[in-house]
This record gives structure tokens, C-alpha cells and sequence, in this order.
């Protein structure tokens, strides 16, 4: 008896699972888009050549300052994107046109995008977005720092 | 079988033991490989993050940006103290420092190849990285080497970030973090080089009680899949051991008693479902062997389907076999041919009753019945006819029994097979003996005349024709009575004295008889002769006796009539009247026939040497006349004592013929192209047509004496003898008149125109001797030739 009503609960728990399966399939889609209007989505390898061919760009880790010091890209600065606005922005650069790389801890951080976002807002035009963040560099073997 | 799968158990332990080693040993060898890569990737990490550090100092930054080795040596040597000493993270060995095109610039003085350059560690990790070029130039990469006989772990980082100018290259002992896995595995370890060398050995390390560990080992393979380091790990399998002899002994016991379990039930399936049904049907075999009674009896029979079908199969059998024994068992008691009781039942049902009436005092009788002329059916009919006919009489008994009160008229149509208890109703009973007797057992009996009416019933019924397959068949019976308690109080006394009775009947020609003791002399007699006459013909006590024939218009004798005695030893001569019947009886009236014949010729024969010359006319009985033999024979008599046909002349009656006219037409007619002479005896008696006598190819006809006899009163016989001789003249026949006893009877035959005359007033029969006496004395003695006689005539 009591493994008929055992075998009952799996199965009653199996069709559960089943029907709520749909509902957590959105919840997995949280990665971001792969392109944010106005900016220029790079890669690992794109920012390196950036940084060569630019060597007034800035580099801004859009992540919360703890974890900036966790590891984070050499020569880049910690600004978290609740932090992130024009003004603080114009704290770096108030030309427009300056080129200003935001990246985050990966695709599935918005901390990089909102902080793309607020860039934009402000009138800069040349924004980049290193989407792939400290996941893709680490996975690389680029190096990072410490502190 | 127990004893088999511990065995089994046993046996196949070693090898599962083994394979459990086995299996143990791989997955120590499988955690040694995991904790290997970890404590690399560990160290890896380590190195780099170690490097990267030193390479973002700004004191390291500066004496770079100078460029001056001896400088960039002193900050790289002071990382020894660093980490070495305070963290026991890693071991260092060495730190390389490169431009941006891999030149070195400075290394270390620590290590222990730091004065040799050219023995610089991991220099193939330096070949990897330098040819890069774009973005990957700053991809950290890590190498695990050998240099002199050791292993090494090598991290290159770039220096300066993003926009890198050198690389810095960490190099650390792996030994010294692989060590720690004896910790992580809670085993002992022994590190060796490839070469054999032992670089490290746990404390408790013992190789003298192996038996109680398990083996593990595991080669460290380099970047380039070169061996760098030998693993031996020892683990303790005492706990495994035992609890591997728990489980195998455990295993033990529970086959052992599976398999008494399955041993057991399987008896159990084996004896319930086979054994016990078997034994079942032996045993009804055996009791079916001792009472055959017990054959019908069937056996409910549980077990698999085979011994189901078994025991169905033996119990048709017994079923059909009873069935067949109680057919058979009938069949011993019932006549096939008429479905009536047999001798057998016949004796059985006697004895019972008589023991029946005895109790109870009261009569019975039992009635013989014997065909008359039942033989002659048989011979000229066929015994096909025979046996409808017997059974049809079968039939008739029931019938007349039935109207005397006892029987059911249709009772053997109405009954689909007969058994014995319904062949006898009311303890009567209608039985065949065989042949063509029948018997009858006629219960409680009043009295005598019960007996008598029922014997008449028969005779009645028989009386009437029946009509089988186109021919029109009656015979008349003859019934003999005998009564319990007064004729015999035994079965065997009273079967003959019914017989006895039957036989009195016979020879008065009557119905029936019911049983005098006056027969037993004469059935007595008549059973005597019956018994003796086969012995009289072929011991010669038979005798021809001859009675001469005249012929009236040559006034002398040219023939006789032959005549058979029986001169029995003991009771003298004996007419044929009273052994003819039993001839037929017997079934010896060939052999008589053919002794009369050859006699009559040899008499015939010896005359013709003595210069008389007499036809011998020789009686055919009826049964010798249908002897298809017959003509055969007698040409075979003529021919072997050379005698002409006309030597013989054959008498038949009338009556004889009537039976089968075709059959006796053919016989006659061919006798008759032999040329023997036939003659019809005792001519008026019967019942023949002239237009039938006219087919028949006979030359004389003999009137009966009957007529002659009384000539001399009866003006009407002399009529008839007159008109007879008138019209066998016509027909071309010769006539003798029998019974002429005196002179005026011959002188009127005469005058009639008779041929032959033939009495006493001419001559007794007498022997052959005596004939020849008297034919010396006689004056009808032929003093010519004797003219030839009828053929001549007729022609």
C-alpha cells in the first residue's frame, strides 16, 4: 500500500514538474541582447585591439566596486552602473565623442548594458560593449588583477 | 543440489572478488587521476595569480620600465621570502623575466638552475608563446615539464596589462602540493620519477602487511604526454574484505535455501503433478487386471496436461474395452445368424429355471423344433438363402409364441441389440441350438396342454411360405415335448428326451410329440443306426436286392429294379425306408448313391458275362439328383467296366424334380445325352403338368402301384391307368405298371398295352443269386437278345 502510494506522489509530482516547465523556460531566457542601439558590441580579442589602437579609452567596470576588486580587467575603472550617470560620467570625459567600453560580469549581467544605456542617454557617441564581460575574459586566459 | 549452488556461490566468488578488486582498484586510480588535475589547476591558478601580482607591483613596473637585470633580479628573488616562507601555498622555483619579444631579460638567483640559463625549466612553454601575435599574445599559458629528471609547473604572464611590454614566467614544484593528496585521499603515497627514484613516501607507508591493502598507481603525465611523476596509493581493504566474506557467506545461505526451496517445490509440483497420478493409474491397472469388471471404471486424474491426457486416453480405453468385453461376453451367449439365444444361454437359462421351479414347484416345458427339409434350402438354394430363412423362422417363433400369450410379436425388431436380458421375458425363452434346430423354454406351465397348443402355435406358423429374395420357401418342423418335473429333473435328461420326442415326430411325419417312454426304444434304435450306417456302407453291410421287371410284349425279363438292404449284424435286414432318412441326415446319400450305383453295374457286368442281359434301374433320391457330380461319376462307373449307357436306367420321382426344375432339368438332360435311360417313379402321386413332364428327357414312366393295386375292383383306376398309358405312348414314353400282384391284373395291362409289368406276381425283390434261380426256372426267361428298349422307341 504504501509503495502504491508512493509511486502515486512521483507520479502526481512528474505531471507537476511538466506543466510548470513552460513558466521557468522565460526565466532561463534573462541573456541580453546580443546588440544595444547605438553602441558597438565587442569580444575579448576587439577590446584588446581597441585598447592598442586607443590609448585614451575607458575602460569602465559597470560592477559593484567589491567585486571590481575581486579581479577585474588591468587599467579599468570601477564605476557601478546605480552609480552610473552623467554626471559621474563627466567626471572622466565630458567630450562626447571619447570612447568609453562598458563590460560587467557577462552576458547575463544588465549592469553593463544599463550603464550603456545611461551613456547613451547622456550623448555619448562612441560607446562600446564588451557584452561577453570578465566570463568571457577569464575563460580566455586573459590576465586580470587582484587587489 | 543445495550442496551445488553453494558451490556454485563459492567457485564464483573468487571471481567476483577479483572483479571487485578490480573495480576498487580502478576507482582509486580514478581519484587519483581527479586529484592530480585539481592540485595542477590549483597550482596553476596559484602560479598565475602569484605572477600576475608580481608583475602589477609598481616597484616590479619600475625597475622593468629601467630595464637593469641585476635590479629586476633583486625584486624577483625577494618573492622567495615572500611565499616560500609565510604561505605554504606553493614552492617556488624559479621566476623568468622576458621583453616583449620573449628575450630574457633576468631570472631569479633562488633557483637551482639560476646560474645556468641554458638550463632554464619549461623552455618549451617560451617556444609556445613567442611566435604569437594580436590579441592572444596576452593569454596567460601554463605548461607542465620536465627538467633534469623532475617535474615542474610553469605559468607565462604578460606584464602591463592591456598593452603588454614582457612576459614574467613563475616557475613551482608540483611535488610539493601533490604530497598533500594523501591527505585529501586519507591513504598513504609513495611519488616516484619515472626512473624509479622515491621522491616522497607517507609515514605510514607499510609494505608488510600488503595482503590487507589494495594497489592503486598513476603515471603524471607532462603537457607534451611525457611521464613525469609515479603514483602508488595504498589503500586498506581490511573493512572491505571482511565485509565482502559477510556478504559472500550471506549469498551462501540464501542460494542454499533457494535452492531447497526450489528442490523442495519442486518435488512437491513433481509429485503432486506426476508421481501421484501415475501411481493412481498403475494401481487402477493392477485392480483391472485382477476384475476385468473393473475396466468401465474411469480415474479423475489431477496433475500437468500430459497426465491429464494420459488418464483421459486410459480411461476411453477402459470404457471401450468394457464395452467390447460386455459385447463379446453377449456375444458368447447370442446366435449372430438370428440373434436368439444360443446353446450356450440356452443350458445357462435351463439350469436356472430348473433350480427356479424346483423352489417354487412348478412346471415347465421344453420344446425341440427340427426343420424338415432344411438341408435341401442350404444345397439348392444357397446357404445365403439358408441363413435369411433361418432367421426368418427366428421371426415366426416369436410370432406364434406370441399368439399363444407369452411372447411380443416384434420383439427382436423392436430391441436396436440384443442382450441377454432382453432375450428372455418372463423367464421364456426361443433359442437356436444350431443348424436348424430351435429350442423353447415355456415357463409355469398349468399343464400339459399348454405345451401342446404352443407347439401347434409353431407348426401353424411354419406352415405358412415365405418369400426370400424371389423364392417362395416353406418347410414344415417337427416339435418334441418334454416336461419338468415330469420327463427328467436334470437339464441333460430333459434335452434328450425332448430330442427323443422330436425324433418320434420325425418318423410318424407328425407336428409334434410330447416325450413316451415307449420312444426310447425306438429313438434309441433310430440313434443306433444313425451312429452305424457311415461304418455299414464301408463295411459292406449293405446288400442289393433286385426285383425283376417283365416285358409284357416279349413275355420275358430285361430288367430289374434295384432295391438297397441294410443285413445289420445284429438286427437283421433293415428296409431302406428306415435308414434312407438317416443317409440324409448324415449327409451320406452321396456315398450311398455312389456304392448302389457301382454295385448295381458290377452286378450288371457279371450278368452280361454270364449271358444275361438285365437293365439295372437304380433309384435317385432327391438329394442325389442335384448332385452336379452325378453324371460324371456314373460315366466314370461305364467306362471302367465297359458297359453302353443303356445298361443303366435312372428312377426319379416327380416330386424330386420340383424343387429346382432348372437345376434337375440341366442334370437330366445330360444324363440323357449320355444315354443313360431315366424313368419317373410312382407317376399320379405328384403334382406335375403334363406340359412340365413333356420338357422333362426321360423314356419310361412308372404308374404308381397305388392304381395298379386296386385295377381289379376300381373300374376308375383302370381308367386312369389306360388314359395314362394312352398319353405316355403319345408322348413317346414306355410305361411300367408297379404292383401287379396276379394274372388278371398283367392280362389287363396287356390288353391296355402296358410295356412293362413289375410285382410280386412276377417276383419278389430278391438277391442276386435268388434271381438267378429263378430266371433258370422261370418261363419269362428272354430267350433273345431283349429288344432294345425305349431310345430306339422314342427316336
Amino acid at each position: 500500500m504504501k509503495i502504491l502510494l508512493y509511486w502515486i506522489q512521483r507520479y502526481i509530482l512528474a505531471m507537476c514538474s511538466l506543466m510548470l516547465l513552460p513558466l521557468t523556460l522565460p526565466a532561463a531566457e534573462l541573456e541580453l541582447p546580443n546588440v544595444i542601439p547605438g553602441t558597438t558590441t565587442v569580444s575579448a580579442e576587439e577590446l584588446i585591439k581597441l585598447a592598442g589602437k586607443i590609448e585614451s579609452l575607458l575602460l569602465i567596470d559597470a560592477r559593484l566596486s567589491v567585486d571590481h576588486t575581486q579581479g577585474a580587467i588591468e587599467g579599468s575603472i570601477s564605476l557601478p552602473d546605480t552609480m552610473t550617470s552623467c554626471n559621474a560620467l563627466g567626471k572622466f570625459t565630458t567630450d562626447e565623442h571619447h570612447p568609453i567600453l562598458f563590460y560587467c560580469n557577462g552576458p547575463k549581467c544588465e549592469r553593463s548594458a544599463n550603464a550603456v544605456q545611461i551613456a547613451r542617454e547622456c550623448g555619448y557617441q562612441n560607446v562600446y560593449w564588451f557584452r561577453g564581460g570578465l566570463e568571457e575574459w577569464k575563460k580566455k586566459n586573459y590576465p586580470f588583477i587582484r587587489r | 543440489m543445495v550442496v551445488l549452488s553453494m558451490v556454485v556461490v563459492l567457485v564464483s566468488w573468487d571471481i567476483y572478488r577479483e572483479l571487485a578488486y578490480e573495480s576498487q582498484r580502478q576507482g582509486l586510480v580514478e581519484s587519483l587521476h581527479r586529484e592530480n588535475i585539481n592540485t595542477i589547476e590549483t597550482l596553476t591558478e596559484v602560479s598565475r595569480d602569484v605572477a600576475l601580482n608580481v608583475q602589477y607591483s609598481e616597484l616590479f613596473r619600475e625597475v622593468f620600465r629601467r630595464g637593469d637585470a641585476t635590479e629586476i633580479q633583486q625584486v624577483i628573488d625577494d618573492q622567495f621570502h615572500q611565499y616560500v616562507v609565510t604561505a605554504d601555498v606553493l614552492e617556488l622555483v624559479q621566476f623568468y623575466v622576458y621583453d616583449k619579444n620573449f628575450r630574457l631579460l633576468s631570472q631569479s638567483s633562488k633557483g637551482p638552475q639560476s646560474e645556468d640559463a641554458s638550463q632554464a625549466i619549461c623552455t618549451s612553454l617560451v617556444e609556445r608563446g613567442r611566435p604569437r601575435t594580436g590579441p592572444v599574445r596576452l593569454r596567460i599559458i601554463s605548461e607542465l615539464c620536465r627538467a633534469g629528471d623532475r617535474p615542474y609547473l610553469a605559468v607565462i604572464v604578460p606584464i602591463g596589462g592591456l598593452r603588454p611590454i614582457g612576459y614574467l614566467q613563475i616557475v613551482t614544484d608540483p611535488i610539493h602540493n601533490l604530497q598533500a593528496i594523501e591527505d585529501k585521499l586519507r591513504m598513504p603515497i609513495q611519488l616516484r620519477l619515472p626512473e624509479g627514484e622515491l621522491v616522497y613516501q607517507s609515514a605510514n607507508w607499510n609494505l608488510n602487511s600488503e595482503e590487507n591493502f589494495l594497489m592503486g598507481n598513476y603515471m603524471l603525465k607532462t603537457t607534451n604526454g611525457a611521464h613525469a611523476l609515479k603514483f602508488n596509493v595504498m589503500q586498506d581493504v581490511t573493512q572491505f574484505r571482511t565485509t565482502l566474506n559477510e556478504a559472500r557467506n550471506e549469498v551462501m545461505a540464501a542460494a542454499g535455501s533457494a535452492a531447497l526451496v526450489v528442490v523442495l517445490f519442486a518435488i512437491f509440483v513433481l509429485e503432486k503433478t506426476t508421481l501421484k497420478p501415475l501411481q493412481r493409474l498403475t494401481k487402477q491397472l493392477q485392480r483391472v487386471g485382477k476384475d476385468r469388471k473393473k475396466l468401465s471404471e474411469t480415474v479423475a486424474i489431477q496433475g500437468n496436461s500430459e497426465v491429464r491426457a494420459l488418464a483421459s486416453m486410459f480411461n476411453e480405453m477402459g470404457t471401450e474395452l468394457s464395452r467390447l468385453y460386455d459385447r463379446y461376453e453377449e456375444m458368447a451367449y447370442i446366435d449372430s445368424l438370428t440373434g436368439l439365444p444360443n446353446r450356450h444361454f440356452f443350458q445357462d437359462h435351463l439350469l436356472k429355471m430348473l433350480v427356479q421351479s424346483t423352489q417354487q414347484k412348478q412346471k415347465f416345458a421344453i420344446l425341440l423344433l427340427d426343420l424338415d427339409g432344411f438341408k435341401e434350402i442350404n444345397d439348392t438354394l444357397g446357404h445365403h438363402v439358408g441363413d435369411i430363412f433361418l432367421s426368418h423362422v427366428g421371426k415366426l417363433l416369436y410370432k406364434s409364441l406370441k399368439e399363444f400369450g407369452i411372447m411380443p410379436y416384434d420383439h427382436l425388431n423392436a430391441i436396436a441389440c440384443v442382450t441377454r436380458s432382453n432375450l428372455i421375458i418372463n423367464d421364456a425363452m426361443i433359442a437356436r441350438l444350431g443348424g436348424d434346430e430351435f429350442a423353447i423354454i415355456l415357463p409355469a406351465l398349468k399343464e400339459l396342454d399348454d405345451a401342446v397348443d404352443a407347439a401347434k402355435c409353431i407348426a401353424r406358423a411354419l406352415d405358412s411360405a415365405v418369400d426370400i429374395e424371389g423364392q417362395s420357401i416353406a418347410v414344415a418342423g417337427s416339435v418334441g415335448i418334454a416336461i419338468y418335473p415330469e420327463h427328467g429333473l436334470d437339464t441333460e435328461t430333459l434335452v434328450r428326451k425332448a430330442d427323443i420326442a422330436l425324433y418320434a415326430a420325425k418318423d410318424v411325419k407328425t407336428d409334434f410329440a410330447v416325450y413316451d417312454p415307449i420312444y426310447d426304444q425306438n429313438s434309441l434304435k433310430q440313434l443306433t443306426l444313425k451312429a452305424e450306417l457311415g461304418t455299414a456302407i464301408s463295411e459292406g453291410q449293405l446288400l442289393l436286392h433286385y426285383q425283376p421287371k417283365l416285358h409284357i410284349h416279349a413275355d420275358c425279363i430285361n430288367s430289374v429294379e434295384v432295391l438297397v438292404r441294410w443285413q445289420h449284424p445284429e438286427r437283421g435286414l433293415i428296409l431302406p425306408d428306415q435308414f434312407l432318412n438317416i443317409a440324409e441326415q448324415r449327409g451320406l446319400v452321396s456315398r450311398l448313391t455312389e456304392w448302389v450305383l457301382k454295385e448295381a453295374l458290377q452286378q450288371h457286368k457279371r450278368w452280361r458275362q454270364q449271358g444275361i442281359n438285365l437293365t439295372v434301374a437304380v433309384n435317385l433320391s432327391q438329394r442325389a439328383l442335384y448332385d452336379l457330380h452325378l453324371p460324371e461319376r456314373i460315366q466314370h462307373f461305364l467306362s471302367e467296366l465297359e458297359l453302353p449307357p443303356d445298361a443303366l436306367l435312372l428312377e426319379i420321382t416327380e416330386d424330386a424334380t420340383m424343387i429346382d426344375p432348372e437345376r434337375a432339368l440341366s442334370i437330366l438332360h445330360c444324363l440323357d445325352e449320355m444315354g443313360i435311360l431315366l424313368a419317373i417313379d410312382d407317376f399320379g402321386t405328384g403334382y406335375s403338368s403334363l406340359s412340365y413332364l413333356k420338357r422333362l428327357p426321360v423314356d419310361e414312366i412308372k404308374i404308381d402301384k397305388t392304381f395298379v393295386l386296386e385295377m381289379s375292383e376300381s373300374d376308375d383306376d383302370t381308367k386312369i391307368v389306360h388314359a395314362t398309358i394312352d398319353l405316355a405312348h403319345n408322348l413317346g414314353l414306355q410305361v411300367v405298371a408297379e404292383g401287379v400282384e396276379n394274372e388278371s391284373t398283367l392280362e389287363t395291362l396287356q390288353a391296355l398295352g402296358c410295356d412293362y409289368a413289375q410285382g410280386f406276381y412276377i417276383n419278389r425283390p430278391a438277391t442276386a443269386d435268388q434271381l438267378e434261380n429263378w430266371l433258370l426256372k422261370t418261363d419269362w426267361q428272354c430267350k433273345l437278345p431283349p429288344l432294345d428298349s425305349s431310345k430306339k422307341a422314342k427316336a
